[in-house]
């Protein structure tokens, strides 16, 4: 999409338009824009749609019209491990010896200029991107290390990653603020091309296309109890819960907990034990926070309060249970809800609830989970589902 | 005496009954965007008497119910909100994981 000039901006630096009015405040209308605009970023990203010309026009773009050079050879593949990988290859060649992104990144700020590193990055790429780098990282250096494989610097141009810097720069250019034509054309072309990394290296550029799929939970950390939360298309693939890795050794110990818990047909109904003898405490907090019904059997669980009501006039009950139990070396409180899915099937969930007065009682700790007194949650129930 | 607050609860949410829609709340559609990551959405049908906000200063949502509508999950039951004007309350969590993480730091 072309961005249409606004008029009455004055020339900056760097070939950069400004807004002459310095912004002090925005409105609730250019909030929403700054939302609408992350929004939308964050839901591109998420689409994961790769598009190969606009790569390779972006490779062009960055390779050739910024550093002048000859457009490199370029690789396609479709994950990051298999990057590291070719790259090891390839620099057995004399024609592709150098990982070079530090050269490269100082020629795409240089061409797209901006003075401020936004944070909106966190929202896109670093929850995503630091756990699957940081897996790929501890498989080359772990499981490869005899073959001499180093680990090779993905680059932090170009790809979806850099979605939260373009993003700032885009939100303000939209408040009409600023208007680039490097930085219009750049961040079009990384928005189509899809690229979820890349590594260059003299003479070659190797681009790694999205995922098949990433699943998170609500605070944008990889995660998913069913499978994989990431996968590749050559089946190059990570389980995590809530940020945690548990692929760190492909098919190690901690992948057959994963599986064991939450894969198997009888979802580890014994590992407690197990589990909290793990010498690793994330791993036992990820595990034990999507299986806090384990603690429900702990020989530290005390019942501090339970209530029984009934479900929709139709004969069943709603059972609820506050309890404590010995968690990660302290004392903690979980609640327990006993109710009914839309298909009629009985449905339980267990939550961490703050041990307080307040969630004492089955009434206060469910209404601290929507921010309401015992007594709110009591009376103002109209129905639940 | 503080006058009772009503709510509906739906999962993972609750729409509590409020005076009126924040005066800086600005339109949009009809989801009640959450657990996108999880593919299931509250939402109100396109055709629903209904008109969902945002607080763009906090990211929360309000609903303005006209005449009785529909509030539909895939997995929980629907309810029929009677009319009103209604804040999104989502559920809190303790977050175990950070909790750790930040200690272990």
């Amino acid at each position: 999409m072309k961005m249409e000039q606004p008029a009455g901006l004055v020339s900056g630096t760097n070939g950069v338009l400004v807004n002459p009015k310095r912004l002090e405040s925005l409105t609730p209308a250019q909030q929403l824009v700054l939302n609408d605009v992350r929004d939308e970023y964050i839901q591109q990203f998420n689409k994961l749609e790769f598009n190969e010309q606009a790569a390779r026009d972006l490779v062009d773009l960055v390779r050739c019209g910024y550093m002048k050079e000859k457009r490199p050879m370029i690789f396609i593949v479709d994950s990051p491990l298999g990057a590291q990988l070719l790259v090891h290859v390839l620099k057995q060649m004399k024609e592709f010896r150098d990982n070079m992104w530090a050269n490269v990144w100082a020629n795409v700020w240089d061409n797209v200029r901006d003075n401020v590193w936004a944070n909106v990055r966190a929202n896109v790429g670093d929850n995503v991107w630091a756990n699957v780098e940081d897996n790929v990282r501890a498989n080359v250096e772990d499981n490869v290390r005899d073959k001499k494989i180093t680990f090779e610097s993905f680059s932090w141009y170009n790809e979806s990653g850099s979605l939260g810097w373009l993003s700032f720069y885009d939100a303000f250019t939209r408040l009409g603020q600023i208007y680039s034509p490097n930085f219009n054309e750049y961040c079009s072309l990384v928005r189509r091309a899809g690229i979820f990394t890349e590594i260059d290296m003299t003479g070659a550029v190797i681009i790694m296309r999205p995922p098949k799929y990433i699943r998170r939970d609500n605070r944008g950390r990889l995660h998913c109890t069913t499978g994989p939360a990431i996968e590749f298309a050559d089946g190059y693939r990570l389980f995590e819960i809530h940020g945690v890795d548990f692929s760190r050794q492909l098919n190690g110990p901690d992948e057959v907990l994963y599986t064991r818990m939450f894969l198997d047909a009888d979802h580890g109904c014994d590992a407690l034990g197990e589990i909290l003898q793990h010498d690793n405490t994330t791993i036992r907090a990820a595990v034990l926070s999507e299986r806090l019904d384990l603690l429900e059997n702990a020989p530290s669980m005390t019942i501090i309060d339970t209530k029984k009501r009934s479900w929709r006039q139709n004969g069943r009950y709603i059972t609820e249970m506050v309890f404590d139990v010995d968690l990660l070396g302290q004392r903690r409180r979980c609640i327990k809800v006993e109710m009914y899915a839309k298909t009629g099937e009985k449905e339980t969930h267990v939550k961490l609830v703050p041990r307080t007065k307040e969630t004492e009682t089955v009434d206060g700790a469910q209404g601290w989970r929507w921010n309401m007194t015992a007594a709110e949650y009591r009376q103002g129930m109209i129905a639940e589902s | 005496m503080t006058a009772k607050k009503t709510f509906y609860r739906q999962g993972d949410i609750v729409l509590v009954k409020e005076d009126r829609v924040p005066a800086t709340s600005i339109k949009k559609d009809n989801i009640i965007a959450r657990g996108e990551h999880s593919g299931h959405a509250h939402q109100f049908t396109a055709t629903a008497p209904v008109s969902v906000f945002i607080d763009p200063a906090t990211s929360t949502q309000h609903v303005h119910v006209e005449h009785p509508a529909v509030l539909e999950h895939d997995t929980h039951e629907n309810h029929e909100l009677a009319p009103g004007d209604y804040e999104v309350r989502v559920e809190r969590e303790l977050d175990l994981v950070g909790e750790v993480r930040r200690v272990a730091d």
